[in-house]
C-alpha cells in the first residue's frame, strides 16, 4: 500500500479510537471535565492577571457583563486527538514521537488560553462577533496551527524519501 | 530573473483570509444545499420529516406522528472546515498539484456535510423524542447518531479536511 494511504489510514482509524476513549462516561467525568476546569482555572488567572475581574465556577468564567463555558470543543482537547493521532500515524521513532506529542499538546493548550482570553474579551466588548470568531475563525486557527506543527514536525523526523517532505 | 516564493506564514494566512471570506459570502447558498439534500435524504428513509433552510441553522419538523418535535441544527460548525482546508492547500508551495484530487477532496467534504446533518437530525429527533425514543430509536441507535454527530462537530469535521489536504499534497508521496 502507498505511503500515503497507510497515513491516511492510520490516522483515520486512531482518531475514533481516540476519540471514542474520550467520549466514555467515566474518562469524560475523572480526566476530560476536570481538564477543562483547570483550563478554565489557567484562563480566569490570566485574564485576572491582566486587570479583567472574572471569577470562575468549574468550567465557568463570569463577570457582570459577560460569561463563558468551556466545554468539549474548548479545552484544546480536540486539536490534541487530531495532533496525536497524526503523530503517531507517522513513520518516526518512538522518541520523535513522544517529542512531537508532548511539545505540540503544550503548545497547543498554550495557544487555547489565548483563545478563551480573547473569547471572553471579544464577547464582552462585540457580543454579535462571538459566534464566528468562537465557532470558526478559532476552531479554524487552533487546527491550522496545530496541523503546521505536525508538518513541521513530520518533515523534521521523516526518513528519506518517507511521505513527508513538507 | 527567478520567481520569488511567498513566505509559508503569509501563504497560509492569505489562505485562511481567502476562503474565511468565500466561506462567509457563500455559506448561506451553500447551507441551504447542503440541508436540502439532507433533507431528501431524511425524506427518502420515509421519515416524513420536513427540512427549512434558513442559512444560518436547518431546522427539521418532526415526523408526521410526531409533527411537534423540532430539531435545529447549527450549520457554521458543519461546514467551516472548509476555512480550514483552504488555508491549508497554500502550505506547499504549489497549492493544489494535484487539482483531481482536489476536486474529489471538496465532494469528500460536501458528503461529510450531508451525513453531519443528518447525524444532527436524528441525534436532535432522538433527544426531543425522548419518550418515544424506544419505539423510534433504539438504544444503540440513538447513541450511534449521538456519538457521530458530536465526534464530527469536535473532531470528525477537522480531521476530515486534514485528510482532504493530506490526500492533494504533490509532496507527500
Amino acid at each position: 500500500m502507498r505511503p500515503r494511504a497507510t497515513f491516511l489510514l492510520k490516522f483515520a482509524l486512531l482518531i475514533v479510537v481516540l476519540y471514542l476513549a474520550v467520549a466514555l462516561r467515566p474518562v469524560d467525568r475523572h480526566v476530560v471535565t476536570p481538564f477543562s476546569e483547570a483550563i478554565t482555572a489557567a484562563s480566569a488567572w490570566v485574564l485576572n492577571g491582566v486587570g479583567e475581574p472574572v471569577v470562575r465556577e468549574g468550567t465557568m468564567i463570569r463577570s457582570p457583563r459577560f460569561a463563558v463555558d468551556v466545554k468539549n470543543g474548548c479545552n484544546g482537547l480536540e486539536a490534541v486527538l487530531l495532533l496525536v493521532a497524526a503523530v503517531l500515524a507517522f513513520p518516526a521513532s518512538w522518541k520523535a514521537k513522544l517529542i512531537g506529542v508532548v511539545g505540540g499538546t503544550l503548545a497547543i493548550e498554550a495557544l487555547n488560553l489565548v483563545r478563551v482570553t480573547s473569547l471572553y474579551v471579544l464577547g464582552r466588548d462585540y457580543p454579535h462577533l462571538f459566534e464566528t470568531f468562537h465557532v470558526t475563525v478559532w476552531q479554524a486557527v487552533i487546527f491550522v496551527l496545530t496541523i503546521a506543527m505536525f508538518l513541521v514536525w513530520s518533515a523534521r523526523v521523516a526518513p528519506p524519501q518517507s511521505p513527508a517532505s513538507a | 530573473m527567478p520567481r520569488r516564493r511567498v513566505p509559508r506564514p503569509l501563504r497560509v494566512l492569505a489562505g485562511f483570509a481567502g476562503g474565511l471570506a468565500l466561506w462567509l459570502l457563500l455559506a448561506g447558498p451553500y447551507h441551504r444545499l447542503v440541508g436540502a439534500v439532507a433533507g431528501s435524504a431524511f425524506r427518502a428513509e420515509g421519515e416524513g420529516a420536513i427540512a427549512v433552510s434558513a442559512g444560518r441553522e436547518v431546522v427539521i419538523a418532526g415526523p408526521v406522528e410526531q409533527p411537534r418535535a423540532r430539531v435545529r441544527v447549527s450549520m457554521a460548525p458543519v461546514t467551516s472546515n472548509l476555512v480550514l482546508l483552504a488555508a491549508l492547500w497554500m502550505w506547499d508551495p504549489r497549492p493544489l498539484g494535484r487539482w483531481k484530487w482536489g476536486v474529489i477532496a471538496l465532494a469528500a467534504l460536501a458528503a461529510g456535510h450531508v451525513i453531519a446533518v443528518i447525524a444532527a437530525i436524528h441525534s436532535g429527533l432522538a433527544v426531543s423524542l425522548e419518550g418515544a425514543t424506544g419505539e423510534r430509536y433504539g438504544a444503540a441507535e440513538a447513541n450511534f447518531w449521538f456519538a457521530l454527530w458530536q465526534g464530527y462537530q469536535v473532531v470528525g469535521a477537522w480531521a476530515l479536511a486534514f485528510g482532504a489536504f493530506w490526500a492533494t499534497r504533490r509532496s507527500a508521496e
